[in-house]
């Protein structure tokens, strides 16, 4: 009799141990960034109003701030986009675009079409810098302190949900930075 | 080769061309069994496959990979084991060498000026791990964490061995 409930017993581990290590669907599409905890890479970038003027992420080190991956061409960077502007509005710190991979005309009606909030952008045509940050999709959210250490990463477009969450890091990274 | 065999009836040379088709997951091997089938298809008049159907349909083997300026052949085999053992992140299921999407455009081009500059296949790899972590790597690092992972075909041989060795030993004891 017992020797019957083996085979169960093994098939019920089995449903114990997959339920366990089988992410969901949502984790299985978030690949986790090993650059969270690490410092931002250091890259120069020209600007999107401003292509003469080359900013560098070291340029920003002694406060916190936000960098938010879009694109003309990215659907989702307009669907997160009025959570964006509020970000830009209401965080109290630079929110700064990395335009990636665009057409600098197309990137420019875009703003003005749909309104731009960012304190500045810096544009990465080729995309090298992309790959430095670890990016692989827009839009993408980086929350980096004041020290210049990445401290969230954020996958895909911002919504009421996260932009409570975002804030809430935000006010933390504010506090540490004393402003 | 098995196209140059000859068959009598068209329905015989027809599951044959099918066989063919997936036989030939080598690009390479596509054509020189494309250019058989055409010399074949010359003698008979049943196997009435153009081979240009068939490169079609080999067409989604070939992977896009651009004309790069290799220096040397070693360095055109680096980079291509390297780009075919990196996952695209943005398509996580296709390689570097297997995908279209742009983003795996630029990382193969990181690949290729990083094998220019003189950079060893550990850094390449090492570079990408540390900005997309250790889910670029087809093949995982063996860690902690992926022991089982490693260990556990080895692992379930053993129970499997173990298991018979026991059951054939208390079958003897019976008889």
């Amino acid at each position: 009799m017992i020797k019957m409930l083996v085979p169960l017993g093994v098939f019920v581990g089995l449903v114990v141990l997959l339920l366990i290590s089988l992410p969901g669907a949502e984790q299985r599409r978030q690949v986790e960034s090993p650059l969270v905890g690490r410092e931002v890479p250091n890259f120069s970038l020209p600007g999107l109003h401003d292509p003469e003027v080359i900013r560098s992420t070291a340029d920003l080190r002694g406060q916190p701030f936000i960098l938010n991956v879009w694109g003309s061409w990215c659907f989702s960077c307009r669907v997160e986009h009025p959570h964006i502007e509020r970000l830009g509005r209401e965080a109290g710190i630079p929110l700064v675009g990395f335009n990636w991979r665009d057409e600098r005309q197309d990137a420019l009606e875009w703003l003005n079409q749909f309104g731009d909030a960012w304190t500045f952008h810096m544009v990465d045509v080729e995309g090298r810098a992309a790959i430095d940050l670890g990016v692989y999709g827009a839009p993408e959210t980086f929350l980096i302190d004041h020290r210049g250490v990445i401290r969230h990463k954020l996958i895909g477009p911002v919504d009421e949900e996260i932009y409570a969450d975002l804030m809430e890091r935000i006010q933390e990274m504010r506090v540490e930075a004393g402003s | 080769m098995m196209c140059s065999i000859r068959f009598g009836s068209g329905l015989a040379v027809s599951h044959a061309l099918a066989l063919c088709l997936c036989l030939s997951w080598n690009p390479a091997l596509a054509q020189t069994q494309a250019s058989a089938e055409a010399e074949n298809s010359a003698q008979e008049q049943s196997a009435n496959v153009p081979p240009t159907v068939q490169r079609g349909q080999m067409g989604s083997m070939i992977t896009p990979i651009e004309a790069l300026p290799f220096r040397s052949e070693t360095e055109r085999r680096r980079y291509q084991s390297l780009v075919e053992e990196l996952r695209c992140t943005v398509c996580q299921n296709e390689s570097l060498s297997a995908s279209t999407a742009p983003l795996a455009r630029d990382i193969r081009m990181q690949v290729f000026d990083m094998l220019q500059d003189g950079d060893s296949d550990f850094e390449i790899r090492n570079f990408m791990v540390e900005r997309y972590g250790d889910f670029v790597l087809y093949r995982p690092p063996l860690a902690r964490h992926t022991l089982l992972l490693w260990a556990g075909p080895g692992l379930l041989l053993l129970i499997g061995l173990m298991t018979t060795f026991v059951v054939i030993k208390k079958r003897r004891q019976a008889l």
